[in-house]
């Protein structure tokens, strides 16, 4: 079948011209771009691109086709992928199938023969953008008003449209689609510097605002038995759960979309439940503790973002993604300390409450893709809910 | 951390003379250390036998001693500069080794010499094999499986367990003999067997085989505080099973999913933690595509081919950052262009790099093209481009062997599908060459991945190129349409491979291609760890994104691509020199170069660099965009002189001697007419488009005769010819002959001596700086000969014609720049050779014997300057210096290790003394292996030889030598009342000579080959020799300069002497 013509036309009246190598029809979205040179599967799978269109910046992507074991979640969340130029086979005797027929199993449009580093540049100049992707509007003019037209992101509950509809245990059929992470034959793990797993075994309260599988095979892979419920779950039905921790996923959008669920987080966490939070975790962490999220300009996305840990001096290489962020001033700096900071802008990447046994960070320390620097925090998080299951036991 | 106050004069060993395997990498990094040290205020003393270097430039470091690499000779040089640190893993394996050695001697302890940058026992866990498995499995990363056997009954169950193939290494035997590779039971026992005696302990270890796995490496840099970082993630093209060094390779890796990726960074760290090298550390991982298994191969704790390929793939100068690490500086105080500090460095990029290498296996006739685990390449390219095929594409034009295009290489598209299969069931030079015309037959990619373990995506990408040419070909006589063309310079097919497809002059091509606004565009990779730095290469996707030329005075500088036999690192030394001597004049340098080995192409040794393929239309696009006042194309070796008629023809400026001048002395005619014109005699000569042709002039100038094809360095295709059947034989095989290109015929003066002398001219005048005597007779090619500085057996009457010629000549010719001339003294009559008016490989040799940087000077009178300005004086010294070359026989057991007059070595050597003799020898123990000071002496000559070995061999009984030899010369040498022992050859009954040779009986061999006046094969004795690393000598002189060296050394070899030390002595 000859591949169709499909063009991406920005707010702005920017449009690229590219040639759709998956899927048909239109989509809107806000564009967004990532320069890691490797890891499109997890790009692709991560909720926290829902309701965006993702350019990969380095040329060449699809080479290594997809497959079931490094994927962040059960199909592409992004609404389109533009790249350079997508392979036509995959070259992995371990993928399931080609980059291609993954976007048109799931509906998505894939456009490629597209100069992504002007792409690249020109978000960085000027911001996310809204746009639309089309195979079937040729006009131009046409298409850069309908995206100005579009709904944007802020505001708007996307994590609610990632969430699952509804509670599930992990490990559980879920889990068994997503194999546990990588295991060599000889039985080496992929992380190899991580705490042995707690002993008994811990339960977990998820809150899943669009999580990626990689933080449930770690937690799990770390002693953790985990409920996942629904991002819209009252804090009562939570804890109905007896957890012995609270961890609240990652997740796509504007945090002050989902006021509803930062009153869930400041419930859980005002029950002394240890909690920890990640990206839009995070902020609905920095909600529920008082303070106010902004749209940044760029957003961060990309696996080296540096970062600063306040408490050991170390700077830490992490993955990234997201286009809001707490506002540092706007916490109660008695109640809230700062942990974390971005070394490019300094803006918050990690807090911590002074009195309840909580925390949370920005990046993603569960890392895939990117270094496996942090992983480490997820074994902070069930330490300090072991001590705290012992304290409430002596107690 | 801030640097370390407690060192302050830091010892830095070289790798030696360039051989396969260790290249021009070593200068590279070598140079970058040097510069990082200095900059922070240490004081450099070097050690480097290897003349042709930048590193052995007397500016680069404090004292620079040309001495042999051993530990005696550093020593030495220890004990007089009294340095207090050794920084190690610079100089290649040979470095990191000899720092082992002095460690293990107490040396270093002995003055109180801190190792910096790696932690030497650490080093041995890591080399030897059985504490690497240790440590490996310490830290949890896995190895290949294997289990040690002691029966063969044991081996076969390990091997029935882990599958075949197996590899079977005996414990503690000689380089891994009786070893191998053996894919079934019959083959494992009689190769286990063979093992199992050879071991000292009786012991075989059997390894699972991962041939066929993916070959990936990482290039990690840790600092002090143990902060690490992946500079570059680097995937073979070719899987494991051919050598890295002769592999295709990517950066980054293209076909590995992110996850593996991580999880091979995870190991890494590991190892590199455990190891604690500060600096550079290679690792190399085979990966199981199949079951996803990885192991570890090998690490490199060190700067190696790998990190220079990485550092010029990423911009990350890995040996500069390692040298600032070693001296107490850490990540985090270093800063990155991307924001931040290094210690936030990953990988980033949207281009491909492709690197590929280059053989030499045309030039050793025995030799079999077939790639293994023993590295072949003699040099590599690099190439880069905003797609694979982009780069790939690039890659093949930058190695200059005659092919633009992957199609249509050699007879390979006649072939018909199952002979290209069968080829391609072994790795050699050619298997992407195969793989293209395979897939242009139709070969199922499945099927070829099966075959060569090359991955699909790789087989893919080429089928879409053969696809696309298969599209252009159907325009054959014509110019394609349009949206055709652009397609094809996008996907990096050439504007010269187009032509030759459509078979169109290549200039149409360029016109409609600038037509359709089809133009180079620039784009940078930015370099990590100083501040605001770029180099630059083209793309046909995207646009240009170099900043605008500048308005400055400005001159292009071309380099000399991949180092071949024949083309090596001198011409990249003389490329470095014209930008350094640009800059101080004050001019703006642009360096074109695409070999990744080199200085040329460091990042700060120009203004502006083009990582590009030298080729017209590359160098043109650059040219056009910079604009200028010249090239400078004499100092790249044969590379840019190939492009300077064309680029001269479509408007580019070549400054220096013009190219119709470096014509006509390739022109045997005209350059005969300037001569005889000048009063100066040569061999008498002719040329042949054809044996008859050939016959006649034969018949006129009588043999022997010295017969080579027209246009080529390193006197390839070159052969003395004695009878009119070897001259049938060779016109019979001598390939391309034309008019264009005819057969060089010219009478052989045998015995002759053979010198060369150097010029420097402004086009009016010239300067003859050193004259160089032969040590070998005419008829071995200048670059395999031995010669000294300055000459021990010319009279001075002879020595001021040749400087009268050589200046007569330079004028005449109108030379601006640098000149070498060949003569040959043959019956009391001075004859010329050759004339080479271009930089040639002795202009590093001259310049640091005799103190004048030859190319530096040179530079200055091609950009103007007059050599009356320079003052120049031959200056008087009491020292000699010999050069010797270093040969690459012991990587080609099959080859008849002979010299003659096509040239084979890979790299040279300097020895330096007060006495010829003492340079002599010293330049042989840089060659390696050193000469001996007493023991048996091996004499078995030619029958036409006798007369004249008797001087070589009373020369040797005088010095106390026995003598053995083979029963001719036995008599012989009898017969002149020199004792001698007689010893049989190998068909003469036992013992016999290799026996001897085995048996560490001899010390010295002096073997001329018997050639055609013997029916048997005498190259066994030369084979084993190498085999057995016993000296072996294969020309009458070198053996009288041998004795002459051994005499002089037993008398004291003098004391070591720095260069600077040297060149102050000189008379000013």
């Amino acid at each position: 079948m000859p591949k169709r013509k499909a063009i991406v036309a920005l707010e702005d009246g920017a449009c690229f011209e590219g040639r759709a190598f998956a899927g048909h029809g239109e989509v809107f979205g806000e564009l967004v771009f990532n320069t890691s040179m490797t890891g499109y599967q997890e790009i692709l799978t991560d909720p926290s691109y829902h309701g965006q269109v993702v350019t990969l910046t380095y040329p060449l992507i699809g080479n290594y086709g997809v497959s079931g074991e490094d994927l962040e979640s059960a199909r592409p969340r992004a609404a389109a992928l533009v790249v350079g130029e997508c392979s036509r086979v995959a070259s992995n005797r371990r993928a399931d199938g080609d980059l291609a027929g993954f976007l048109e199993a799931h509906g998505l449009i894939g456009v490629d023969r597209v100069d992504t580093r002007a792409i690249t540049l020109h978000i960085r100049s000027r911001g996310a953008l809204k746009c639309i992707v089309s195979t079937e509007d040729g006009d131009r003019a046409r298409l850069v008003a309908r995206a100005a037209a579009a709904p944007g992101l802020v505001g708007r509950d996307l994590a609610r449209e990632v969430s699952t509809p509804e509670p599930y245990r992990w490990p559980g059929p879920h889990a068994a689609r997503a194999p546990l992470g990588r295991i060599d034959e000889d039985g080496t793990e992929a992380y190899h510097d991580l705490p042995a797993a707690a002993e008994p075994r811990l339960r977990i309260a998820v809150l899943d605002c669009g999580a990626k599988f990689n933080q449930l095979r770690l937690l799990g892979r770390l002693g953790a038995d985990l409920d996942v419920f629904p991002i819209a779950t009252p804090a009562e039905a939570i804890l109905a759960a007896r957890p012995d921790g609270f961890f609240i996923s990652n997740g796509p959008g504007d945090p002050e979309g989902c006021r509803y669920a930062a009153e869930a987080v400041r419930a859980v966490v005002e029950a002394g439940v240890p909690t920890f939070g990640i990206c839009f975790g995070h902020q609905l962490l920095g909600l529920a503790l008082g303070g106010r999220t902004f749209k940044l300009k760029f957003g961060h996305r990309g696996a080296n973002q540096p970062v600063l840990d306040r408490a050991t001096g170390r700077v830490e290489i992490t993955s990234q993604n997201h286009g809001f962020c707490v506002d540092l001033e706007s916490l109660d700096a008695g109640a809230v300390e700062t942990t974390h900071v971005n070394l490019n802008d300094g803006t918050s990447e990690g807090l911590r409450h002074l009195r309840h046994p909580c925390f949370s960070v920005q990046y993603h320390p569960e890392a895939a893709p990117g270094p496996h620097d942090s992983t480490h925090l997820f074994g902070r998080f069930l330490e300090m809910v072991t001590r705290e299951r012992s304290a409430g036991v002596r107690a | 951390m801030p640097r370390r106050d407690d060192i302050h004069k830091v010892l830095i060993i070289g790798s030696g003379p360039i051989v396969i395997g260790q290249a021009c990498e070593f200068d590279y990094s070598g140079t970058q250390a040097c510069k990082a040290l200095r900059e922070l205020g240490y004081e450099i003393v070097l050690v480097n036998s290897n003349p042709a270097t930048i590193m052995t430039d007397p500016a680069t470091a404090d004292a620079t001693y040309v001495e042999p690499l051993n530990a005696a000779a550093i020593e030495a040089v220890i004990a007089r500069e009294r340095p207090d640190a050794l920084l190690p893993n610079l100089g290649g394996q040979t470095g990191l080794n000899l720092a082992s050695e002095l460690a293990k001697a107490g040396v270093l302890e002995k003055y109180n010499v801190k190792v910096i940058g790696v932690n030497l026992d650490a080093i041995r866990r890591g080399e030897d094999r059985i504490s690497f498995k240790e440590t490996m499995n310490a830290l949890d990363v896995p190895l290949p499986r294997s289990a040690p056997a002691y029966s063969v009954e044991e081996a076969e169950r390990i091997a029935a367990d882990l599958g075949y193939p197996v590899v079977l290494r005996p414990a503690y035997t000689l380089g891994g003999t009786g070893g191998g590779l053996v894919y079934n039971v019959e083959e494992l026992r009689t190769v286990a067997g063979r093992g199992l005696a050879a071991s000292l302990v009786g012991q075989v270890l059997v390894e699972e085989s991962v041939l066929g796995w993916e070959e990936l490496e990482l290039e990690i840099v840790r600092d002090a505080k143990n902060r690490m970082i992946t500079v570059c993630f680097i995937e073979n093209v070719d899987a494991m099973g051919v050598h890295t060094g002769d592999s295709f390779c990517t950066a980054p890796m293209l076909t590995v999913p992110g996850s593996v990726q991580q999880r091979l960074q995870d190991y890494a760290f590991r190892i590199v933690e455990a190891i604690g090298v500060i600096g550079g550390t290679n690792v190399q991982f085979a990966h199981d595509p199949v079951t996803d298994r990885i192991c570890v191969i090998e690490i490199n704790p060190r700067t190696s081919r790998s990190s220079a390929l990485a550092s010029k793939a990423t911009g990350f100068p890995i040996a500069l950052i390692s040298a600032k690490l070693a001296a107490g500086l850490t990540l985090d105080e270093i800063p990155y262009w991307r924001g931040g500090t290094l210690a936030d460095y990953t990988p980033s990029g949207d281009y491909v790099v492709v690197k590929f290498a280059r053989w030499a296996f045309e030039k050793f006739a025995d030799a079999q093209d077939r790639l293994g685990t023993q590295m072949r390449a003699v040099g590599e390219v690099m190439s880069v481009g905003r797609t694979y095929k982009e780069a790939f594409q690039k890659a093949i034009r930058s190695l200059e062997n005659g092919r633009h295009g992957l199609g249509f290489a050699r007879d390979f598209h006649r072939l018909p599908l199952a002979e290209l299969m069968e080829r391609l069931s072994e790795p050699s030079s050619e298997r992407h060459f195969l793989l293209y015309e395979a897939l242009r037959q139709g070969a199922d990619v499945e099927d070829l991945y099966r075959r060569t373990a090359v991955k699909p995506w790789f087989l893919q990408q080429m089928k879409e190129l053969v696809e696309l040419e298969e599209r252009i070909l159907a325009h054959r006589g014509e110019l394609p349409p349009d949206d055709l063309l652009r397609e094809a310079k996008r996907d990096g097919f050439s504007d010269r491979y187009l032509a030759q497809l459509l078979d169109v002059p290549e200039g149409d091509v360029r016109a409609r291609r600038l037509g359709l606004g089809l133009r180079h565009g620039w784009h940078p990779i930015r370099v990590s760890g100083v501040e605001d730095a770029a180099y630059y290469y083209a793309s046909y996707h995207d646009g240009d994104a170099s900043p605008p030329a500048s308005r400055r005075r400005k001159v292009m500088v071309l380099g000399g691509g991949p180092n071949r036999i024949g083309q090596g690192i001198e011409f990249d030394y003389c490329c470095v020199h014209a930008a350094y001597a640009l800059r101080d004049l004050g001019v703006e340098t642009i360096m074109v170069n695409c070999n990744p080995e080199t200085v040329s192409t460091d990042y700060d040794t120009s203004d502006r660099l083009y990582f590009e393929p030298l080729t017209v239309e590359d160098v043109l696009a650059i040219y056009e965009k910079e604009q200028p006042e010249g090239a400078v194309v004499q100092f790249g070796g044969q590379t840019p002189l190939n492009l300077a008629r064309e680029l001269e023809a479509a408007g580019v400026r070549v400054l220096g001697t013009p190219p119709d001048t470096i014509d006509l002395a390739e022109d045997r005619d005209r350059f005969r007419v300037r001569m005889e014109r000048l009063g100066i005699p040569m061999p008498a000569s002719g040329m042949a488009a054809s044996e008859a042709e050939a016959l006649d002039a034969a018949a006129r100038i009588g043999y022997p005769l010295m017969v080579r094809p027209s246009y080529v360095l390193g006197g390839r295709g070159m052969r003395v010819v004695y009878t009119e059947d070897e001259l049938r034989a060779y016109m019979a095989q001598a390939a391309d002959v034309s008019p264009d290109r005819p057969i060089l015929i010219d009478k052989f003066l045998e015995r002759a001596i053979e010198c060369e002398a150097d010029a420097l001219a402004d086009g009016a005048d010239a300067f003859v700086p050193a004259i160089m005597e032969h040590i070998e007779e005419a008829g071995i090619h200048s670059g395999d000969s031995a010669c000294v500085i300055p000459p021990i057996g010319i009279p001075p009457e002879q020595l001021r014609r040749i400087e009268e010629m050589t200046g007569a000549i330079a004028r005449d010719l109108g030379v601006v720049g640098l000149m070498n001339m060949q003569y040959a003294i043959h019956e009391g009559t001075v004859y010329v050779l050759e004339a080479n008016p271009r930089a040639s490989r002795t202009v590093p040799l001259v310049s640091k014997v005799c103190g004048l940087p030859m190319a530096r000077l040179a530079t200055e009178l091609m950009s103007g300057r007059r050599l009356a300005d320079l003052d120049l004086r031959r200056r008087a010294f009491r020292h000699f210096g010999v050069k010797e070359a270093v040969l690459p026989f012991a990587m080609f057991p099959e080859v008849d290790p002979l010299l003659g007059p096509e040239m084979r070595s890979t790299g040279e050597v300097l020895g330096l003394g007060d006495s010829f003799g003492v340079a002599y020898f010293k330049a042989e123990e840089a060659a390696t292996p050193a000469l001996p000071l007493e023991g048996t002496v091996l004499i078995t000559v030619a029958r036409r030889d006798r007369p004249a070995i008797r001087e070589a061999a009373a020369l040797f009984h005088d010095l106390g030598f026995r003598i053995q030899a083979t029963e001719g010369t036995c008599a012989f040498l009898r017969s002149c009342d020199i004792p001698a022992e007689p010893v049989h050859k190998l068909h003469e009954g036992r013992p016999h000579l290799v026996d001897a040779l085995m048996n560490r009986e001899v010390q010295l061999v002096i073997n001329t080959p018997s050639g055609k006046e013997s029916a048997r094969d005498d190259s066994y004795i030369r084979k084993n020799a190498i085999r057995y690393r016993v000296p072996y000598i294969t020309t009458l002189a070198a053996a009288v300069a041998a004795a002459r060296g051994i005499a002089a050394v037993r008398n004291g070899r003098g004391e070591a002497r720095s260069l600077q030390e040297y060149h102050r002595a000189m008379d000013t």
